[in-house]
Order: C-alpha cells, then sequence, then structure tokens
C-alpha cells in the first residue's frame, strides 16, 4: 500500500532552512548540543534532553509524538556522567518510546512505545518491534528483527532492507503536508 | 514501515511455487527468473557473535559448539550479561585487586546466585558448567564415526570386487591410475580384504535395578514458584536442566552466520556478504530489477460490479523498461518455465538439487481488467529529486489506462470485479500476468553480443481487502 | 483546584511540570521537566534525594464514586529513582531505595517496600504487596528476590544538581503558581 498523507497544522510546525520540521510543542533542552541533519520530523511532545550531553541525528529522521531522546549515562569508579547520543540516517522512531542508546545507525526502525536501555547499541539496517523493551548494553546487529521484553531475535531482514529504509523515510517525509485548510 | 514490509497484499509467485514479497526475493541474472530463500543454496560465509562481533573461522566455530567464547546469556531471562567490577583488599598491606563478577541488567540476576567465583579478569574464563555424560558421548559419537567409515570401506570393496586381484595393471594400461588414486585420496588405508577394520568398543547402557523411590517430603514440602526453574529455562540448557533457580548457570552466546546465497540451476551467486559491513559484494535482487507495484487507490468492492483500482509502478533500474499485463490463467499457472540455456557458457552444472516445484493451489475470487499495450516506464534517476521542472513525454499514453506518470512511476488504471458470491469479510485475491523488459547483459560478457532486451513473466497476486 | 507546592531546602524542581493539589518535596529531590502530579486524594508527600524523570506520572486519585472519602496523604520514601514514562497509580506507599524502570507501571493499593526494582515495561496491577529487595521483570512481571540492594542514585544527583540549574527554570517555593 502506498504511503497515506500525514496532515499537519501550519501554525505549529517549524520549519528550518534544511527541511527540518519541529513541533512548537517538542520539548528540547540544550538545544546548542543538538544537530539535527536536515528533513528531521519531530512531532508534538517530543523531548530531546541535549542540556544532559550532545544528541546528533542524521537525515531524514522521524521521532514520534511522545517520544524522549536522552543521551544514556553511566556510572564509574571515579563518577558519573552522561554521554553523547548519536543517530544515523533514515531512522524512523514510532510514538511514544524511549531512547537511551549510545549509537543508533542508519536505516533502523523503531516501533512504538519501545524502551531502548541505556548505552544501547544499534547497527545499520535493524528493527526493533513495538513495545518491546531492550534490556541496558544491549547489541542489535544488522538485519535483525527483534522484539519481547527483554528483546531478542525473532527474525531477519531482506538484503534491501537499505533501500526500503531510505524510500520508506523519504516518502514519509515527502507525504507529511500541512493540510489544506491551513494552506 | 512494519506494515510497509510485512503487508501482504500484493505478491509475487516465486518460480518455485511459493508466495513472496518482492523485497524477499531475488532474481538470478543468468537464468532470468525470480528466485527464494526456499530455492536457493545456503552457504555459511562468514560466523560472528551478535555481541561483541568477533569473526570466526568454520572450524573454529565447530571446535567452540558454534557458541562465543566470551559472551554469555542469563540463564534467567535470556538476555546478554554484563560484566561488573569492584576492588577489593585481600591483605592489609597488597594494594586493592579489581574482581569483576556478571550481572543480568535485565533481571538483576548475579552470577553470586549459583555461587560462580569472581573472577580476577574482565574476559572472565567464566567456569563452564560440564555435561556430566560429556564422556559416554564423545564414546559414542566416536564409535558410530568409525562404523560410517567401515560402510564407506565396504562399499568402496564392493564396487572393486570383480575387477579381480590383479587389476592394477588395468589401471596402468588404460590410463586411469589419477582417477583411482583420487578416488582413494582421503580414504583410510585398510587391508584389501577389510581384516585391520575394528571399530572401537563400547559398553552398552545399562539399566539400573534399584531405583530409588521418591523422597516423602516432596508430597509434604510447599513448593515455591520463586525457586523452580521454567520449561524454557530448562530447555536453555538441554544437557542439565537444573530444577532450582540456584543452579542455573550462564549460557554461551549462539553464533550466527552471514550467507551467501547461490542460485541451485546455475550455481551462480545471488547474494554474497562482505566481510564486517552492511554492504553486500553480489546483491541480485528482484527490488532492483523488477517494477515494484504498489496500490495508490482502491474504490470499495462490491460483488460483481466493476470498480477501478490504481496501482503505482515504480522502475527501480537504471534503464527504463516496458512492462505487459496478461490475465492469469489459472490452467497453466503450474507449468514451470524452464530455465534459460546459456548458450556458449561452461557447461552448467546438473540440477541435482533442485526441490520439487511447490504445485500452486490458487482461487480468485472474481475478474480484473488490464491495460491493453506496453507501457514504457522511464528509467531511475537519483538527480530527479534535485530537479523541479520533472517533465515526462505522456504523449504516447493511452488515459484509458494510465493515471499519471512522474519520473520512473507511473500510475495505471485496473478494473477489478469480484464474483458474485462473495463472503463477508473474506479478502479478494486476484491475480495478472506482469511481463517487464529486462536488459541482459549477460548475453553480451558471454558471447560478445549486444545486450538484448528479454521480456520476462511474473505472476502477481494482490488480495485486496473486501468492504462488505 | 488551585496547587501548593512546597519545596525543601536543596531540591530542584523544573518549571514544566503539571501539578495539581498540594505536593511536596523533600531535601535534594530533582524533578526533570514534564512530569504530572495530582493530588486530589490528599496530599503527595516526597522525600528526600528522590530523582523523577520525564513524563512521569504519579496519580493520586479517589476511585469513580468514592470522591467523599477521607483524604488519605501518599507518602514517597527517599532515594527513590522514577524513570521515564513510569506511571504511579493510586499506589498505597511507596518505601526507600527503589527504581521504577522506563514505562512500568504501578497500579491501585499496591504497597512498595524497600530496595525493590519495577523493571521496564512492567504492569503492576495486582494488589499483592511488593515485599523488601524484590525485583519484578519481564513481560509477566516475574518476581524474584533480588540478591544485592539497587545503588542509591548519589553520583547520579551530583551530576544533575550541577547541571540543571544553566538550562532550566526552576520553581521557587515562594510564589505557589495556580494549578494549569
Amino acid at each position: 500500500m502506498e504511503l497515506q498523507d500525514t496532515f499537519y497544522s501550519k501554525s505549529e510546525y517549524v520549519e528550518t532552512t534544511t527541511g527540518n520540521k519541529v513541533s512548537r510543542q517538542a520539548q528540547i533542552y540544550g538545544s546548542q548540543n543538538i544537530i539535527l541533519n536536515g528533513k528531521v520530523i519531530l512531532q508534538s511532545g517530543v523531548m530531546i534532553r541535549g542540556d544532559l550531553a550532545s544528541v546528533k541525528m542524521g537525515r531524514y529522521c522521524f521521532v514520534g509524538r511522545g517520544s524522549v531522546v536522552r543521551p544514556p549515562c553511566k556510572k564509574f569508579s571515579g563518577g558519573f556522567t552522561y554521554f553523547a547520543l548519536q543517530i544515523g540516517d533514515h531512522v524512523h522512531i514510532g510514538e511514544q518510546s524511549v531512547i537511551q542508546a549510545a549509537i543508533i545507525g542508519s536505516y533502523v526502525h523503531i516501533g512504538k512505545n519501545v524502551v531502548i536501555g541505556k548505552r544501547c547499541i544499534l547497527k545499520d539496517c535493524c528493527m526493533i518491534g513495538d513495545n518491546t523493551v531492550l534490556a541496558p548494553d544491549t547489541v542489535v546487529p544488522s538485519f535483525t528483527h527483534y522484539s519481547g521484553s527483554p528483546g531478542i531475535q525473532i527474525g531477519q531482514l531482506p538484503v534491501c532492507t537499505q533501500d526500503l529504509s531510505t524510500d520508506y523515510t523519504k516518502s514519509f517525509y515527502d507525504h507529511f503536508v500541512p493540510s489544506i485548510d491551513n494552506l | 514501515m512494519a506494515s510497509y514490509m510485512f503487508q501482504k497484499t500484493i505478491t509475487s509467485i516465486c518460480t518455485c511455487g511459493l508466495q513472496k514479497l518482492l523485497p524477499d526475493l531475488f532474481f538470478c541474472r543468468h537464468c532470468l527468473t525470480l528466485r527464494c530463500d526456499f530455492c536457493v543454496s545456503h552457504e555459511i560465509d562468514t560466523t560472528y557473535c551478535p555481541h561483541c562481533f568477533e569473526n570466526l573461522s568454520s572450524t573454529e566455530a565447530k571446535h567452540k559448539k558454534n557458541r562465543c567464547a566470551s559472551c554469555l546469556e542469563c540463564p534467567r531471562c535470556f538476555n546478554t550479561l554484563s560484566t561488573r567490577s569492584y576492588s577489593r583488599t585481600p591483605e592489609p598491606k597488597k594494594p586493592p585487586q579489581k574482581m569483576y563478577y556478571l550481572l543480568c541488567l535485565f533481571c538483576n540476576w548475579r552470577s553470586h546466585e549459583p555461587s560462580i567465583p569472581d573472577q580476577p579478569t574482565s574476559s572472565g574464563n567464566w567456569p563452564v558448567n560440564k555435561n556430566p555424560n560429556d564422556g559416554r558421548i564423545l564414546d559414542l559419537i566416536n564409535h558410530y564415526k568409525s562404523v560410517s567409515l567401515k560402510e564407506v570401506f565396504d562399499k568402496q570393496k564392493r564396487n572393486t570386487k570383480h575387477y579381480g586381484r590383479n587389476y592394477m595393471h588395468f589401471l596402468e594400461k588404460f590410463g586411469l591410475n589419477a582417477m583411482m588414486a583420487r578416488k582413494r585420496a582421503g580414504l583410510p588405508n585398510f587391508h584389501s580384504d577389510g581384516t585391520g577394520f575394528s571399530a572401537s568398543e563400547i559398553s552398552p547402557a545399562e539399566a539400573i535395578e534399584n531405583v530409588p523411590e521418591l523422597p516423602i517430603n516432596i508430597f509434604e514440602d510447599i513448593v515455591d514458584l520463586k525457586q523452580i526453574s521454567t520449561l524454557e529455562q530448562r530447555f536453555a540448557t538441554p544437557e542439565l536442566q537444573a530444577e532450582n533457580t540456584d543452579d542455573l548457570f550462564p549460557i554461551r552466546k549462539h553464533l550466527r552466520v552471514k550467507h551467501s546465497l547461490r542460485c541451485r540451476v546455475c550455481e551462480h551467486n545471488v547474494v554474497k556478504p562482505e566481510y564486517n559491513a552492511v554492504k553486500f559484494k553480489i546483491k541480485h535482487l528482484a527490488y532492483y530489477h523488477v517494477p515494484e507495484i504498489k496500490i495508490i487507490k482502491c474504490e470499495p468492492l462490491v460483488a460483481g460490479k466493476w470498480s477501478s483500482l490504481i496501482l503505482k509502478l515504480c522502475n527501480p533500474a537504471q534503464i527504463s523498461t516496458a512492462v505487459r499485463f496478461e490475465k492469469l490463467d489459472l490452467n497453466t499457472i503450474n507449468i514451470i518455465r524452464e530455465p534459460r540455456r546459456l548458450e556458449g557458457e561452461d557447461l552448467i552444472a546438473t540440477p541435482k538439487q533442485l526441490p520439487a516445484p511447490i504445485p500452486i493451489v490458487l482461487e480468485l475470487h472474481g475478474d480484473i481488467m488490464v491495460p491493453e499495450g506496453e507501457i514504457k516506464i522511464a528509467a531511475r534517476d537519483d538527480t530527479a529529486e534535485y530537479d523541479d521542472t520533472n517533465e515526462v513525454n505522456t504523449d504516447n499514453d493511452d488515459p484509458k489506462y494510465v493515471y499519471w506518470r512522474k519520473g520512473n512511476k507511473v500510475a495505471l488504471k485496473f478494473e477489478v470485479k469480484p464474483s458474485e458470491n462473495l463472503k463477508k469479510n473474506e479478502n479478494v485475491q486476484l491475480g495478472f500476468v506482469m511481463h517487464f523488459m529486462y536488459m541482459d547483459t549477460m548475453l553480451h560478457v558471454i558471447n560478445q553480443k549486444q545486450p538484448q532486451t528479454v521480456l520476462v513473466p511474473i505472476n502477481i497476486l494482490l488480495n485486496l481487502p473486501n468492504s462488505l | 483546584m488551585s496547587s501548593k507546592i512546597k519545596i525543601a531546602q536543596g531540591a530542584m524542581v523544573c518549571k514544566e511540570i503539571k501539578v495539581k493539589g498540594q505536593v511536596s518535596f523533600g531535601a535534594s529531590t530533582i524533578i526533570h521537566p514534564g512530569v504530572t502530579l495530582i493530588a486530589e486524594a490528599g496530599p503527595i508527600e516526597i522525600g528526600e534525594n528522590n530523582i523523577i524523570e520525564e513524563y512521569v506520572n504519579i496519580i493520586h486519585k479517589f476511585l469513580p464514586g468514592e470522591e467523599q472519602s477521607e483524604p488519605v496523604t501518599l507518602k514517597i520514601g527517599s532515594n527513590n529513582v522514577f524513570e521515564v514514562y513510569s506511571i504511579i497509580e493510586g499506589v498505597k506507599s511507596i518505601g526507600d531505595n527503589n527504581i521504577f524502570e522506563s514505562k512500568s507501571y504501578v497500579g491501585r493499593n499496591l504497597t512498595i517496600g524497600n530496595d525493590c526494582i519495577i523493571g521496564a515495561g512492567c504492569h503492576l496491577t495486582s494488589t499483592s504487596p511488593i515485599e523488601d529487595g524484590t525485583c519484578v521483570y519481564g513481560k509477566n512481571c516475574t518476581r524474584q528476590k533480588a540478591f544485592c540492594k539497587p545503588s542509591v542514585p548519589g553520583g547520579h544527583r551530583e551530576f544533575l544538581v550541577k547541571l540543571l540549574p544553566s538550562y532550566h527554570l526552576l520553581r521557587k517555593n515562594k510564589n505557589p503558581i495556580e494549578g494549569t
């Protein structure tokens, strides 16, 4: 099925010169530490905690309603610190998810209502099903589909995941259009 | 993307007869047909640990029983265990020593629970809980190995029997020496009559006379479910099957493999992964050659009435293509198209291990009207994204069938009529054949011919939701 | 309903929170933005050294039909961590040193002891109290006696105490704001 248009009200979203579409209802802290590389959509209620540590997000990313993107923390023998969170290109994060990973590669799909534990590493081309809970320090290899609580591998992804993901995030961005009565 | 990837609204029928989604199909450039993971041969390319990504050779992996040497899983919830450290001072005068233990960050299991001693190195060398029957199993494996060797030897003896005692000079006479030597290579050196052969002796298993009776307190003690391991936990270590949760030992993590896939007919690779990356050396996928079909709009389906269906075709290839449609004929659907023979190529190995084709049993719930004539689709152009003009020549299109055109995409109008006796809540299954033009470049390589275009037929099935 | 907030010495409460009713924050407690606290069925008393992260909901309401009952105070002990999106609804009481991981849900009439860990995504609706030192995990909310106590989030709190004031507007004690 071809993707349907997702409508948004023009007054709600701010569009930057690089094509980022950020809802005014998104809560973004420490914006000097946040890099959005362009064509990123942040919906309402999204919280990005750039104040804790830096957050980098690639192109064509999408963060759904009410998701929290928060750098991970670690307790060392010498103390406690938060460290940077990196997200690649073409990453889709569903609604109401909590992301505390260290690295998320490119072409990653994260479903709705997912908990990605602290310091997780998600390699390129992987998929996390809806309602999954990934324990802290989990490593998700490429071309795998993780699901469950705790998240374990339940399937494999096709060889062309990279192109499918690129295609999906690009057409999602193209179908994310202002509603007609707001034009 | 989940619905995008797993929704089975539009499926293609693979050459072997299975219904598959387009991203799951391969396209053999030599046979010019579709292949799926069922009808290609799978080979292990590399073995790796899914947690630490250490690559192992296949012999190494076999030696370690396909388990990682350093990564462990929690025996309680099967999450990967983490190592934690603390310092302790064994003697007051010496500097503090770092000790390590295992911890599951999901269910809080610790290596102290089955009383595994803490280790002085982070990599562990965690003790492996040995199977009590290990020796016996090894004996049995060795025994049956030698039995099978004996069988091979006997067969060999039977085959060479009628050459008579003095057949060696025949071999020399006909120049068969090298061949025989090759045949014998790798076989154990037995006496010609097989007398020197003996299988290692094994003792048969013995039943015990006195089976200890159940202790009486097993009926009386109150069962504490928190202390008893679940079936899942026991099956994770079938050789131990600890009953008490305190006796659960960490499990070594299973290794994973990267597959390289090979067409079973022409024995050419269709997929070959690259070492340690998401890239591939070879990936001949249907997704890169066959025009992708997606539903844009479907009018509500009413039994016995024609309604229009608009499908979008997207050409993924760098060269333009053309498609032609045909109705699906259920009578001829099971006739397998012989894979193309390549002239002049090195002899193609006979397809020995081809699985029997799966008979396609289909029921179509209605009639479909497909566009007539050839419809051209432009080549994919990655720079088109940045081009605003995007002019496409639509002069030759029949507006009866072509809804719109944009770059390498074209929307086509189909007409669908579900049959009269359509049941409620049943999906409407319809099919058609799509022939698409494929630029065959392999002929050019082999015969120095110009690349030719070939029409490749693909059976497409639509599973439309019934709006009744 | 107006809101009354009492913030003890050293506590940090971000401005972007929703409060209904009477809530008091103990010393050195940290409240991240996005938190919702509803104290309809009596005041909520939050102890010392707690960390409450984004989008945590602590709801202290009467059951429908019981609106006329006597107000009860909901007491939350010290050194607890409430991670992102955890929901505490109609709990009787919460002890000390507990960790509520992301997206955990604790339902009505539960009593939670000390040193407990409620795992990520666990949905607790039963009323049998959670004993001291219990760890709840997985999709079936398996309860297991923990081998060790969870560590006190001292380092975490100190880090946030230094960091938060430079990025966030904090609530002050003197001017109780009208409820939102």
